[in-house]
C-alpha cells in the first residue's frame, strides 16, 4: 500500500469508527432497553399497592364527606391502577432511554467481539483521541484499519439477553394485596351508596351514635358525674394497683363516683393527675372551710400517710363515702369565699377525723392503722399520724398526696397544726420523729409544708413507681420501706511506723585468743605447662621487670617447675 | 548482535521493526530451549515472558519434570551469566549476598574483601528455595524488588538482565518453609510444571540418554534482551485491558464488588496492585507476541492464571473445601466480564 493509500484509510478510519459506534450503540439500547423494561416492570408489580391507594383514598374521603354520588366499579379502580402503573413505568422506561447513553468503546467492543478483533477497534478509536501519540499507539490504529473496513460490511448481531423473568417474593406479594385493596375500595364505595341519603357535610350515623350523645351531654353539664367518671377512671385503676389488698371497695361504682365528686374545680381527676404540682399547691392554699368532711377526708388522709398500705384505703374510704363526697361539694363551693390556708381552725370537728377513721376502717383499711386511729378518736391523734406521715420520704409523700386528690382542701391545715404534736403520733415510727426534730424548728408548716412537700412530690404514678416499684406495683408483694442494713466500714487505712534499730551487745574477742595455724593448706592443682607456652607465659611475667631492671633476665626454669611440682604457685 | 537500548519509538515503522525483531528473537531463543525440553511449551513461554518482562519466576513441580534444565538452557539460551543456590536449611544470608574474607595479597599480606555470593548474576536459579529459612529467603527480596544486594555498608547493583527462578516441591512438606506472602507477591508467575504428555516421553528418553547430548547455543545476549525488555515496556495500555486488569485483582480481593461468591467465601487474602503490574507487564509480552501492538483483554485473560494464582491466600475453609487456586482464577475469568460487555 502506498503512503497516500495508507494515509487516506487512516483517515476514514474515523467516520467508520463513528459509523461503527452508532450502529452498535443501536443494538446496545435495544438490548438494554429490554433489560430494563423486565427490571422495571418487575418494580412497577411490587409498587401496584402503592397505585391502588389514590382511589382507596378517594373513596374515603367520599365516605367521610358523605357524598351520595356513587362510587366506581371495581374495574374501574383496577383499569385505574394499570393506568398509573403503566404511565409509571412508562416514565421510568424513556427517562432512563434519555438519560444513559453507551460509552464509545463499549460501542466499539460489540464489534471487537463479535468479530474477533482483539480490542483492535475500540483500542485505535481510543488511541485516535489521545495526545502525544507513540509509534506503537500509530502502529495500532493502522492495525486497525482493516478490521474495520470488514466491520463497516458486517451487521452487529443483536444481543441475546437473559429470557427469564424474575420477579421477586415482594412483587409477588404485591398482587394480592392490591386486589385486596381494589375490594376494600369497592367496599367503600358501597358502604358510600348504603349511606347516601345522610345530608352532606355531616358524617354517616354521627347523630345517632350514643356515645356522641353523652359527649354531647357532657358538652351541656361539664360537672356532671358521668363526664367524668370516665376520666376518673385510670386514677382509681392506678389506685388498687397501688395497694391490692383493697381492691374490694376500690371496685365499687360508689366509690368511683364519690371520689370523682370530691373534685371541686369540675376538673377531671385524671386532668389532676396530670398536674399533680399545681394540684399540690392549689390545694395546699385553698381554705379548709367549715365543712366537716373535708376534715374527715384530711384526716384520713393523714393517717394514709402515717401507713402506707392504708393509706389508700383511706382515701378510698373516703371517697367511698357518698357523704363525705357531697361534702366535699360543698366545701369546693365555700373555696372561693373561705380563708386562706392556715387561719382555719382545721380541728374544729376532731370527731369527724376519727369518723373518717372509722370509716377507713369499715371500708376494709389495713388494721393496724385503723385500730391506731379507732384508739385515738381523736382529731388530735390523726393530725399527729399526719405529722408522722408527714415525716416520711418523698415516695410516702407521692402516695399520699395521690390520694389527697379529692379531698385534701383541709389537710394541710391539719398538718401544719400537728407538725408539733409528731412524737406522740398515732404510730410510733422513728424516721417520722426524725423528720418531726428536724423540722420541729420551723414555728409554721401550714402553708409551707404543704409547699414543700409539694415540691418533693412528683406524680402520683412516679410515686408508685418510686414507692414500691414493679414488685409493689405489679407482683402484690410487699416490699420494705427501706433496706436494712449495716453501714459500710469506709476504707481501710495503712499506717506505716518506723523501727529504730536496737544495738546488739557483742563480747569482743582478742586476737591473742585466735591460735595460729599451722597445718598444711594442701596441695593446688595447676596445669602443667611445657614447651612453648611456658616460655610464652614466662616471658610475658617477666617482660616487665626487665623494662624495670633495664636489662633482660633469664627465666629460671627450675623455678617454675617447682613451684608446678609442688602445686603452689606465688 | 543489536545494541543495547532503544531509544523511544515514535514511528509506527519503528514499532513494526521492534515488534517483529522481538518475536524472531523469542523465537531463537525458545529453539534453543526446546532442543534440551520436550514438550512444557507453556513452561517455557511463561519463563520467557516474565524474562522479557523483566520478572522473576516461581516453578513448582515435583521432582524430575526438569525445572532445573529448563533454567539451565534458558541461561545458555540467553548467554547471560548463570549461577545456582541450591537452598538448605542451615544455609544463611551471606550465603547468598556475599561476605568479607580475608584473602591474601600478592605482596604477602593478608586483607580483607568483599566476595559477591550467588546472586549477583544475570539468571539465578534458587532451587528449593522453600527448605530454606525465612531470614535466608527474605535475602532475595531486595534483589528481587530493587535489583540490589545491601551487606553491610555495601551495596551492590545487580546488573541487567536479572531474573531469579526459584523452583520448589509442593509434594515433600518436611523441613520446608512456605515462602511468605511478601515474597510470593514479588514473583510475577508462577508456573506450575506438570508431568509430560505421551508422546513426549519418547523424545525425552532419546535425549537425554543417548551418547550426545543437545547443545546449545547462545541466541542473544544480556544487552539485547535488556533492548527487548525496553520495546515491551513501550507497548501502550488501552482503557479497556487496564480496566479489565484492574477488575480481574479486584476480584481476587474478598468483598469487592467484583469479586464472586467463590472469591468472597474461600479467600482470605487478595492480591495486591502488583498483580495488576504484572497483568499489564505480561500483557504487553503476549500481545507483541500475538502480533498486536496494543495490549488488549485477550492478553490480559491469557496470563491471569500464572500471574494471579500465586497472589491469593486461601482460607481454611477453602482449604478444607479442596478449593484450589486455579480453580478461583478461572471462576474469576469467568465472572468478570470485560468493560463495557
Amino acid at each position: 500500500m502506498t503512503d497516500s493509500t495508507a494515509h487516506d484509510r487512516r483517515e476514514s478510519l474515523g467516520g467508520n469508527l463513528d459509523q461503527l459506534a452508532e450502529r452498535a450503540g443501536g443494538v446496545l439500547s435495544r438490548a438494554r432497553l429490554t433489560v430494563r423494561a423486565r427490571q422495571v416492570l418487575s418494580r412497577t408489580v411490587s409498587l401496584l399497592c402503592l397505585f391502588a391507594l389514590p382511589g382507596l383514598l378517594f373513596e374515603l374521603f367520599r365516605f367521610l364527606a358523605g357524598y351520595a354520588a356513587p362510587g366506581l366499579r371495581w374495574w374501574q379502580h383496577a383499569a385505574l391502577v394499570l393506568a398509573f402503573a403503566s404511565v409509571f413505568a412508562a416514565g421510568w422506561l424513556w427517562r432512563d432511554y434519555r438519560s444513559h447513553r453507551f460509552a464509545r468503546g463499549a460501542t466499539l467492543g460489540l464489534f471487537d467481539r463479535q468479530l474477533g478483533l482483539a480490542n483492535r477497534l475500540a483500542t485505535a478509536d481510543e488511541f485516535i483521541a489521545a495526545p502525544g501519540r507513540s509509534g506503537f499507539m500509530a502502529a495500532a490504529i493502522d492495525d486497525a484499519v482493516e478490521p474495520a473496513e470488514r466491520a463497516m460490511h458486517s451487521q452487529a448481531q443483536p444481543i441475546n439477553v437473559d429470557r427469564q423473568w424474575h420477579l421477586s417474593r415482594w412483587s409477588l406479594a404485591s398482587v394480592p394485596g392490591t386486589a385486596g385493596l381494589l375490594l376494600l375500595t369497592t367496599w367503600l364505595g358501597g358502604l358510600e351508596l348504603a349511606n347516601a341519603g345522610a345530608e352532606p357535610g355531616i358524617p354517616a350515623g354521627g347523630a345517632s351514635s350514643p356515645d356522641l350523645a353523652v359527649i354531647g351531654t357532657v358538652t351541656e353539664n361539664p360537672a356532671g358525674e358521668t363526664g367524668v367518671r370516665s376520666a376518673a377512671e385510670p386514677l382509681r385503676l392506678a389506685r388498687s394497683d397501688a395497694d391490692p389488698g383493697n381492691t374490694a371497695s376500690a371496685d365499687a361504682p360508689e366509690s368511683e363516683a364519690g371520689h370523682v365528686a370530691a373534685n371541686p374545680s369540675g376538673r377531671s381527676a385524671q386532668q389532676q393527675g396530670g398536674d399533680r404540682r399545681s394540684t399540690s399547691s392549689q390545694s395546699g392554699g385553698m381554705p379548709s372551710g367549715s365543712a366537716s368532711r373535708p376534715q374527715a377526708a384530711a384526716s384520713g388522709q393523714q393517717a394514709a400517710r402515717s401507713k402506707p398500705s392504708a393509706s389508700g384505703q383511706q382515701d378510698r374510704q373516703a371517697a367511698a363515702e357518698p357523704q363525705a363526697a357531697s361534702g366535699e361539694r360543698q366545701a369546693a363551693s365555700a373555696t372561693d369565699t373561705s380563708s386562706p390556708a392556715g387561719e382555719s381552725g382545721s380541728s374544729d370537728s376532731p370527731g369527724d377525723s376519727g369518723q373518717s377513721g372509722d370509716d377507713g376502717q369499715d371500708g376494709g383499711a389495713g388494721a393496724e392503722s385503723a385500730q391506731a386511729q379507732a384508739g385515738q378518736g381523736e382529731g388530735e391523734q390523726s393530725e399527729s399520724q399526719s405529722g408522722a406521715g408527714q415525716g416520711e420520704g418523698d415516695d410516702q409523700r407521692g402516695e399520699g398526696e395521690q390520694s389527697n386528690e379529692g379531698a385534701g382542701e383541709g389537710q394541710r391545715t391539719a398538718e401544719g397544726e400537728s407538725q408539733n404534736n409528731g412524737e406522740s403520733g398515732g404510730e410510733p415510727d422513728a424516721r417520722a420523729e426524725r423528720q418531726s426534730q428536724g423540722e420541729g424548728g420551723q414555728p409554721d408548716f401550714g402553708q409551707q409544708s404543704a409547699e414543700g412537700t409539694g415540691e418533693g412530690r412528683s406524680s402520683g404514678e412516679d410515686a408508685i413507681k418510686k414507692n414500691r416499684g414493679a414488685a409493689k406495683a405489679m407482683l402484690a408483694l410487699p416490699t420494705a420501706d427501706r433496706l436494712i442494713g449495716r453501714r459500710g466500714e469506709g476504707p481501710e487505712q495503712t499506717r506505716q511506723e518506723q523501727s529504730p534499730p536496737l544495738a546488739e551487745q557483742v563480747a569482743p574477742v582478742p586476737a591473742s585468743a585466735r591460735p595460729q595455724r599451722g597445718d598444711r593448706i594442701g596441695s593446688l592443682q595447676h596445669a602443667r605447662v611445657s614447651g612453648w607456652s611456658r616460655d610464652l607465659v614466662m616471658s610475658y611475667f617477666d617482660r616487665p621487670h626487665d623494662e624495670a631492671a633495664g636489662g633482660k633476665t633469664e627465666p629460671t626454669n627450675t623455678n617454675t617447675d617447682t613451684n608446678a611440682g609442688n602445686g603452689q604457685g606465688d | 548482535m543489536t545494541s543495547a537500548v532503544n531509544p523511544q519509538i515514535t514511528d509506527a515503522d519503528q514499532a513494526r521493526e521492534a515488534a517483529a525483531r522481538f518475536c524472531a528473537l523469542y523465537a531463537g531463543i525458545k529453539d534453543q530451549v526446546c532442543a534440551m525440553m520436550v514438550g512444557q511449551d507453556e513452561v517455557i513461554d511463561g519463563v520467557m515472558t516474565a524474562l522479557f518482562a523483566g520478572g522473576h519466576v516461581l516453578l513448582e513441580g515435583v521432582p524430575g519434570l526438569g525445572k532445573t534444565m529448563l533454567v539451565n538452557s534458558l541461561s545458555k539460551a540467553v548467554g547471560t551469566r548463570f549461577s545456582r543456590i541450591q537452598f538448605t536449611p542451615d544455609m544463611m544470608p551471606a550465603d547468598i549476598q556475599g561476605t568479607t574474607v580475608l584473602v591474601d595479597t600478592p605482596g604477602g599480606g593478608q586483607e580483607l574483601r568483599f566476595q559477591e555470593g550467588p546472586i549477583v548474576s544475570n539468571l539465578v536459579l534458587a532451587d528449593e528455595i522453600n527448605r530454606a529459612t525465612p531470614k535466608t529467603q527474605s535475602a532475595l527480596l531486595e534483589a528481587m524488588q530493587e535489583r540490589q544486594v545491601t551487606a553491610g555498608r555495601r551495596t551492590i547493583q545487580l546488573n541487567e538482565p536479572f531474573c531469579v527462578l526459584a523452583t520448589q516441591n509442593p509434594v515433600e512438606q518436611e523441613g520446608t518453609y512456605p515462602l511468605p506472602e511478601a515474597q510470593l507477591d514479588r514473583f510475577l508467575f508462577k508456573l506450575v510444571v506438570g508431568y509430560p504428555k505421551e508422546e513426549d516421553y519418547a523424545a525425552i528418553l532419546d535425549r537425554t540418554t543417548g551418547s550426545e547430548a543437545p547443545l546449545i547455543e547462545a541466541a542473544t545476549s544480556g544487552d539485547e534482551v535488556v533492548a527487548m525488555r525496553d520495546v515491551v515496556r513501550q507497548v501502550p495500555v488501552p482503557d479497556v485491558a487496564k480496566n479489565y486488569a484492574i477488575h480481574l485483582v479486584m476480584a481476587t480481593q474478598p468483598g469487592s464488588n467484583y469479586a464472586p461468591a467463590v472469591v468472597t467465601e474461600y479467600v482470605a487474602l487478595g492480591s495486591s496492585p502488583r498483580g495488576a503490574q504484572a497483568l499489564l507487564l505480561a500483557g504487553k509480552v503476549r500481545a507483541l507476541l500475538n502480533g498486536r501492538f496494543a495490549v488488549s483483554c485477550d492478553d490480559i485473560r491469557e496470563v491471569a492464571l500464572p500471574a494471579l494464582r500465586h497472589r491469593m491466600l486461601i482460607n481454611f475453609h477453602g482449604q478444607s473445601e479442596g478449593i484450589t487456586d486455579e480453580q478461583i482464577v478461572h471462576e474469576i475469568l469467568q465472572t468478570v466480564k470485560e468493560p463495557g460487555a
